[in-house]
């Protein structure tokens, strides 16, 4: 049974091993395998554009110029620059670190071309947020400080809202993912009201 | 002069001052979340309630001289709001009679971004006069 298990990818074969078994294998091994937040969206098979895409099909086909040119890096460069020292914004900020600086490198690359630009902001303790606002109460944010975890936050009109924190390995969590996703779709009937 | 080291009434507007230019949206007229987000438990704001214009445009180029900040722009917003959110003003007269803390963040740092978003979205923009 053990055998079934290949820990490169966290596969297992579902025909012939139960759950609680392949639960027991894990765990005595303190080997914990990703977890999906909306499990019913799919799995991502690796980091690639073109699967974060199919998770998201309701963000359109298009595809945004900025994700061809080096228009966020910049952005993202620019952030850093102002903002690499402490008390850049007139009350005791903290510096964005290196460590800060490549980790929101690494996420911007992850962030599907069918989606616009987001506003990369200096926040106060550090760290670097990407924030698609797309009129009042309907806005998502997600933020990294260099030590891989994702902090996001949204609302999708009155009364719905989210917030959380994810791991940040080499793929954008889906739960990110679907809130983009639901993002746009909130926001896009909204403007059709 | 309004109110000094009294409690903050829900009547009352508190503001906050910006020198960072990516904390607002001259465009969009708005400001961003990240204006209001707390550093150390705490973001800094002024009573404005029953001050002339100038006069709280001077409070800020005061602030910003403090730390040779350059003021851009700041951010107005009902006491009310910040109590909706189940936040707290508190005043914290040493460095400057006018002046106050929204506390009572919550711990949660996705819960703090989320409050900040809401701040901003009632918050109103004005930028600074040229």
């Amino acid at each position: 049974m053990e055998e079934t298990l290949d820990y490169r990818t966290n596969n297992f074969d579902r025909s012939t091993i139960s759950i609680n078994e392949y639960l027991g294998i894990v765990c005595s091994r303190a080997v914990f395998p990703k977890v999906d937040t909306l499990p019913e969206i799919g799995e991502i098979k690796s980091d690639t554009r073109a699967n974060l895409e199919k998770l998201a099909p309701s963000l359109g086909s298009q595809i945004y110029s900025w994700f061809e040119s080096d228009l966020a890096i910049e952005k993202l460069e620019e952030v850093y620059r102002q903002c690499s020292f402490d008390d850049w914004d007139g009350y005791d900020a903290a510096a964005i670190s290196k460590e800060t600086y490549f980790e929101a490198r690494r996420l911007l690359r992850l962030i599907p071309s069918s989606c616009p630009l987001p506003d990369i902001l200096p926040e106060p303790e550090g760290e670097i947020g990407f924030e698609w606002y797309r009129g009042k109460g309907f806005s998502f944010v997600i933020s990294v400080g260099g030590n891989n975890i994702i902090t996001y936050a949204g609302q999708f009109g009155e009364n719905n809202e989210i917030y959380g924190s994810e791991c940040f390995r080499d793929s954008m969590p889906q739960i990110i993912l679907y809130s983009l996703e639901r993002l746009f779709q909130e926001s896009n009937g909204k403007h059709r009201k | 002069m309004g109110n000094t080291g009294n409690k903050v009434l829900s009547t009352e507007i508190v503001t906050r001052y910006i020198f960072n230019e990516k904390h607002f949206a001259a465009t969009k007229k708005r400001v961003k979340y990240p204006a209001f987000m707390p550093r150390n438990g705490e973001t800094s704001v002024f009573r404005i309630i029953n001050l002339s214009s100038k006069k709280i445009w001077d409070i800020g180029k005061y602030v910003g001289s403090l730390g040779n900040r350059m003021l851009q722009a700041r951010g107005d917003i009902g006491a009310n709001d910040v109590f909706a959110l189940e936040l707290d003003i508190e005043p914290d007269t040493q460095k400057h009679p006018l002046h106050a803390n929204i506390i009572g963040w919550p711990a949660f740092k996705g819960k703090i971004k989320l409050v900040a978003i809401k701040l901003a979205d009632k918050a109103q923009l004005h930028l600074t006069p040229s």
